[in-house]
């Protein structure tokens, strides 16, 4: 009878204490992302303290990264300016401890170009990629297209090109014809649809593949719109001033949504910007 | 020497704590399993990182709870009196010792290798495209290097030994120089960048560390995990030289160690 007792006790203890974990979990993630993350170990005091598991060390650290950055973007929280700085703080540790590692180059290129617009930031982690993974051409080409299409610098980007044509494994036609596409089409939101259906085959992970959809959803409406500033002007003669204008005249059926949550905008030259300028509010 | 090495190998085998070693190796490459599928690309090189950290954690974990002990249990529980009242000289004791924990070392070694290239196929298995880099050579010379480095540092744990009979000053050391094996060439690497230096180190500790690099055991010389998870393999006539670097410091090692025994007065 006793011991039915006592057992009966320790299941109930088991009941009660087991789950509290779940809860305490969720509140440390809570409290973790109202906390500021501004520091981030020296990357010669993280190199020492790693000993002889310095591989082992990066994997851990670009995970920190990514979860940081993930946790963000799934519950729709903006990522302060501060909290990139610690992103790419990460990053760079990362690099050092594990410089031939391609995930951190690949997340560099991906997010920080994209979400917060640094391409500076960015090209900078590449640029160490590049001459680290000298055999890898993924990385010339990511760094030719933040050219290309984020700053506007058709020839760096074309130079870059070339470099990641040259590279073992590289698809040289493709990239041949798609340098000359670039070159012609340079500042085309087609260009951007074309890199993002790439980066949603190769993306795994569910919240990043969603950031892209929304952009790309972003470019894809845009493209519509503009096809049919394009179709005004061919029959009027010239650029609407509204997108109500282009629905009035039939060329548009309804307004394309603005996933970012911004109006479109019919600038003079008939070029289509959002008023979100495509980044969460 | 050879009873001494046999009676030191199933010591070894016979106790718990190499089950603990087996059971913590196995976790880290079993988990390996489940934290590839976080990243993106560089899957080999996550994988071939949990399974050599496993192996050489194996290593290190034998040499702290093992080797530690190895003579101070003998000198703390007078068996030592028993040992050398027989036709074994301490010499024949001290190389004995080491022989049998490398006998152990190697038998871990094996079979947490073979467990964790097992764990590489079946990662391969699934994500092919990500092990076009992989290189079974550099795997194995990475699990090799790594023996040597452990072998030194179980060297090194039998001639601190024989210098201190307490098992914890023993401890101490050997933690405190095993760090510094793993960080001089570090050091010696930013002091070397002098003013182009991102990081502000003094350059007046550069003879301090230079001496320090040229007498203490260089163990980061033998660390080639990160070679290995990218598949670069080391030329053959490199890997002989580390062997001979590495047998050689502990043959120095152990000639000490010897030669503090047998001064050693034993009361």
């Amino acid at each position: 009878m006793r011991v039915k007792l006592l057992f009966i006790c320790f299941l109930l203890l088991c009941a009660t204490i087991l789950p509290l974990n779940s809860d305490l979990t969720e509140y440390k993630q809570e409290l973790l992302l109202r906390t500021e993350h501004d520091y981030v170990m020296p990357p010669l005091f993280v190199k020492l303290t790693a000993l002889d598991f310095r591989g082992l060390m990066a994997d851990f650290q670009l995970l920190d990264a990514i979860n940081f950055i993930g946790n963000k973007t799934q519950q729709q929280q903006p990522i302060t300016k501060q909290e990139w700085d610690y992103f790419i703080d990460i990053i760079l540790s990362v690099t050092e401890l594990d410089p031939r590692f391609y995930d951190p180059y690949y997340f560099s290129g991906a997010l920080l170009a994209w979400g917060p617009k640094r391409f500076d930031d960015a090209l900078f982690i590449l640029e160490r990629g590049m001459h680290e993974r000298e055999n890898d051409f993924h990385i010339p080409f990511v760094m030719s297209f933040i050219y290309f299409y984020f700053k506007n610098e058709p020839r760096k980007g074309a130079e870059l090109l070339q470099i990641a044509a040259n590279r073992p494994g590289a698809p040289k036609t493709f990239f041949a014809k798609l340098s000359a596409r670039l070159a012609f089409y340079s500042g085309d939101q087609q260009l951007g649809i074309s890199f993002l259906n790439m980066m949603i085959q190769n993306e795994k992970n569910p919240s990043i593949n969603l950031m892209y959809s929304k952009r790309k959803i972003a470019l894809e409406n845009s493209l519509i719109v503009e096809d049919a500033v394009r179709l005004h002007k061919e029959k009027h003669g010239e650029f609407p001033n509204s997108i109500d204008q282009l629905i009035s005249a039939d060329f548009l059926k309804e307004v394309p949504i603005e996933p970012y949550g911004g109006n479109w905008i019919i600038l003079k030259n008939g070029r289509v910007y959002s008023s979100s300028n495509f980044t969460d509010k | 020497m050879w009873p001494i090495a046999r009676v030191t190998f199933l010591e070894g085998i016979r106790s718990r704590l190499i089950f603990g070693v087996f059971l913590f190796s196995l976790l880290i490459i079993a988990s390996s399993l489940v934290f590839v599928n976080l990243f993106m690309h560089n899957l080999a090189k996550i994988a071939v990182d949990f399974v050599l950290a496993s192996v050489s954690l194996s290593g290190l974990l034998i040499s702290f709870s093992l080797t530690i002990s190895l003579i101070s249990k003998d000198l703390q529980t007078k068996t030592i009196y028993f040992i050398l009242s027989k036709p074994i000289t301490r010499t024949a004791y001290i190389f004995g010792k080491f022989l049998g924990i490398s006998l152990l070392t190697i038998l871990v070694y094996t079979i947490i290798s073979t467990l964790g290239s097992i764990t590489l196929l079946l990662i391969e298995h699934y994500y092919p495209r990500s092990f076009r880099d992989f290189s079974w050579l550099a795997y194995l010379q990475a699990i090799h290097l790594d023996f040597i480095k452990i072998s030194i540092f179980n060297a090194l744990i039998i001639f601190l030994s024989t210098i201190t009979s307490s098992a914890f000053i023993t401890l101490l050391f050997a933690i405190s120089l095993y760090i510094i094996g793993q960080s001089l060439s570090t050091v010696v690497e930013y002091l070397s960048l002098g003013e182009t230096s991102i990081v502000s180190i003094p350059q007046s500790i550069g003879p301090l560390v230079t001496v320090f690099s040229f007498l203490l055991p260089n163990f980061s010389l033998f660390n080639t995990k990160l070679l290995a998870a990218h598949g670069i393999v080391i030329s053959f006539s490199k890997i002989f030289l580390f062997s001979l670097y590495g047998v050689g410091y502990m043959s120095i090692l152990l000639c000490l160690a010897s030669y503090i025994f047998n001064k050693k007065e034993l009361s």
